[in-house]
């Protein structure tokens, strides 16, 4: 119990980090209003100017508007988009499902393919299998999500012709970008698996299960890799932030319609009440799959709970 | 610096010792070669070793390299397809949409792609170095801090929290060290922790604490040189990080500017000719993909050798 409620007062800690960034981001420069505005100021009168800081609540003191901020988005307020004239909040909401889509898929995706391939690398060490796969994962950890996307459109899309090269709709549209969002994701788990049932792999329990008789196949599956999949919950926790950043490059090649190309165009035209709603949005979502986690891997290991 | 500084953090055994033992500089340069041949015994290594070597040369020598300006526009010129597709023509690599050399903009890319990637190393290094030393030291209130601090810049996709500072701050190459250094620090600050609270009830820090050394001496005399090694691992895999990160800002739009030729930016302007000029995006992505995969061979490499127990924890 006492380690659920230190949990969630980090996470409200959190929460709050975030609304501090958030809110904190237009006064980076100094002015909210030179930001807003931009090079429009420049067309304007002092008075112009000073009617807008006004009307917008900038000439209040900081604590206060971000008393205002803060009391506004628990109730989904973020203002509105200046570019789409409709609630920032509506914005990013409309767009999340299809970056929740993406992600999930990408997800089961680098699980369905770095647990197999990491028992199978381990299984066999330093054999061409290992190789293969350990070399897989080197590129995988290397290669920009960028180039990847890039490269997938002129195979799959330019060349070949057999996968849409952007939009959505329909299923053959989300696999370029589920591969190049699970590709990272892939490469990690793997090596994490991979390293995880080596060293599991050793251990006195296995020893003593081989010593018993108990067949190879039961040993890896039943022993090795059950312990194995723990530190990879940890990392999961760690892979939803990944995912949900890297939305924001896999959707703006792709042209998916998600919140990170929403926030990408919204920067693009300086809308940022969007920017806010949109990472506000996006972190608490991590920050709520990561609580849902630590509280999971808790149960699964009570030696967390003692530890803390 | 006693000799208690110099235990064995590395995991490599001292090559001499006693009242025998060779001078310091005949130590350093053993140390040196043993390094370099056991780096030389790795094909992986040395490949990326000469990979990054030749990066590096670019990055310098890129004003006597380049065939031409990399800026200069020549829009009579534009679109022209590299000589490995036509065998005509001027432009090795050919030319982007503006009539701009790719093979000169992809050899000042490197300087870009380097500067950024080590300059904003040291920036985070050097704070998380120092916040993590405190905070594992001193722990309490300063590690409570420290700790939420971690807690809330990891709740930020860290591409997402550059993106958004930098939407703000405007384009540039010193804003995007800046943003980077300083959204980069908490893997450091962590790691640093970690192992300071291993070791700061270690004999040879008690000992010290016995002997009446002040604070700070405990901490950069006594405690520092023993975790090093860590820190020049993550280093290294950081500069990869970086690397990406400034390609991937850029090519949101957000990094370098425009007209700076950047690996990211080429990218960028390459996937509007994807179905047409395939050249100005193949060219910049094996540069990026190279580069960052022989940082990140070096780095696993460097950790082996370093202390092959960080492979637990990096």
């Amino acid at each position: 119990m006492r380690f659920i409620i230190r949990r969630l007062l980090q996470s409200l800690i959190v929460v709050f980090g975030v609304s501090i960034i958030a809110f904190g981001m237009l006064f980076m420069t100094g002015d909210p209003t030179e930001i807003l505005l931009g090079n429009g100021a420049d067309h304007m009168t002092v008075a112009q100017i000073q009617d807008f800081r006004v009307k917008m609540g900038f000439d209040r003191p900081w604590y206060v508007q971000y008393a205002s901020f803060v009391g506004k988005a628990v109730q989904g307020d973020f203002g509105y988009s200046f570019v789409r004239h409709e609630p920032a909040y509506e914005v990013i909401m409309d767009k999340m499902p299809a970056t929740i889509q993406l992600a999930s898929v990408a997800f089961v995706l680098s699980l369905l393919v770095s647990i197999p391939l990491g028992v199978l690398s381990a299984m066999r060490p330093h054999k061409p299998i290992d190789r293969i796969a350990t070399v897989l994962a080197l590129i995988g950890q290397s290669i920009p999500s960028f180039w990847l996307g890039i490269l997938l459109i002129l195979l799959f899309g330019v060349q070949l012709k057999w996968l849409p090269i952007s939009g959505s709709g329909s299923w053959q549209h989300i696999i370029m970008p589920a591969i190049t969002l699970a590709a990272f994701p892939i490469a990690r788990n793997m090596r994490l698996t991979r390293s995880s049932m080596l060293d599991f792999m050793q251990r006195d329990f296995v020893r003593t299960a081989r010593a018993k008789g108990i067949s190879e196949t039961r040993v890896v599956y039943a022993h090795v890799l059950r312990n194995s999949l723990l530190p990879l919950v940890t990392s999961i926790g760690l892979e939803a932030g990944f995912l949900l950043g890297g939305s924001v490059i896999t959707e703006t090649i792709f042209g998916w319609p998600g919140v990170g190309r929403e926030i990408v165009s919204a920067i693009g035209s300086k809308d940022f009440n969007v920017v806010q709603a949109g990472v506000i949005m996006l972190a608490l979502i991590f920050a709520g799959v990561n609580l849902i986690i630590d509280l999971a891997y808790s149960w699964i290991d009570p030696r967390i709970r003692y530890d803390t | 610096m006693t000799s208690l500084d110099q235990s064995p953090e590395n995991g490599v055994a001292p090559t001499s010792e006693g009242p025998a033992a060779p001078p310091q500089q005949v130590v350093e340069h053993s140390k040196k070669s043993q390094l370099l041949s056991r780096l030389f015994r790795s094909k992986a290594a040395t490949i990326s070793l000469i990979i990054l070597l030749l990066v590096l040369v670019a990055a310098v020598a890129a004003p006597w390299l380049a065939p031409n300006d990399p800026s200069a526009i020549k829009l009579i010129q534009r679109l022209k397809p590299p000589l490995y597709v036509n065998g005509a023509g001027t432009h090795w690599l050919g030319t982007d949409s503006l009539g701009r050399d790719v093979l000169s903009r992809i050899i000042y890319g490197a300087r870009v792609s380097l500067t950024v990637g080590v300059s904003a190393v040291a920036i985070s290094g050097t704070i998380g170095l120092l916040v993590g030393l405190l905070s594992g030291y001193f722990g309490g209130l300063v590690d409570d801090v420290f700790m939420r601090i971690c807690d809330i810049q990891l709740s930020f996709p860290t591409i997402m929290l550059a993106l958004t500072i930098m939407a703000v701050l405007g384009s540039g190459l010193d804003k995007l060290i800046l943003v980077l250094g300083l959204t980069g620090w908490v893997q450091y600050g962590r790691i640093v922790r970690s192992q300071v609270i291993s070791i700061k009830n270690d004999e040879f820090v008690l000992a010290a604490r016995a002997t009446g050394e002040r604070q700070w001496q405990m901490l950069f005399q006594q405690i520092l040189p023993n975790i090093w090694s860590p820190v020049i691992v993550i280093g290294s895999f950081t500069i990869a990080t970086n690397i990406v990160a400034e390609a991937s800002l850029s090519f949101l739009g957000v990094g370098v500017p425009p007209n700076v030729p950047s690996w990211g930016t080429m990218l960028a302007d390459g996937r509007q000719y994807i179905g047409v000029a395939d050249w100005l995006t193949i060219p910049a992505g094996i540069a990026i993909s190279l580069t960052v995969l022989a940082i990140n061979i070096l780095g696993d490499w460097l950790r082996d050798y370093l202390d092959p127990r960080l492979k637990n924890i990096l």
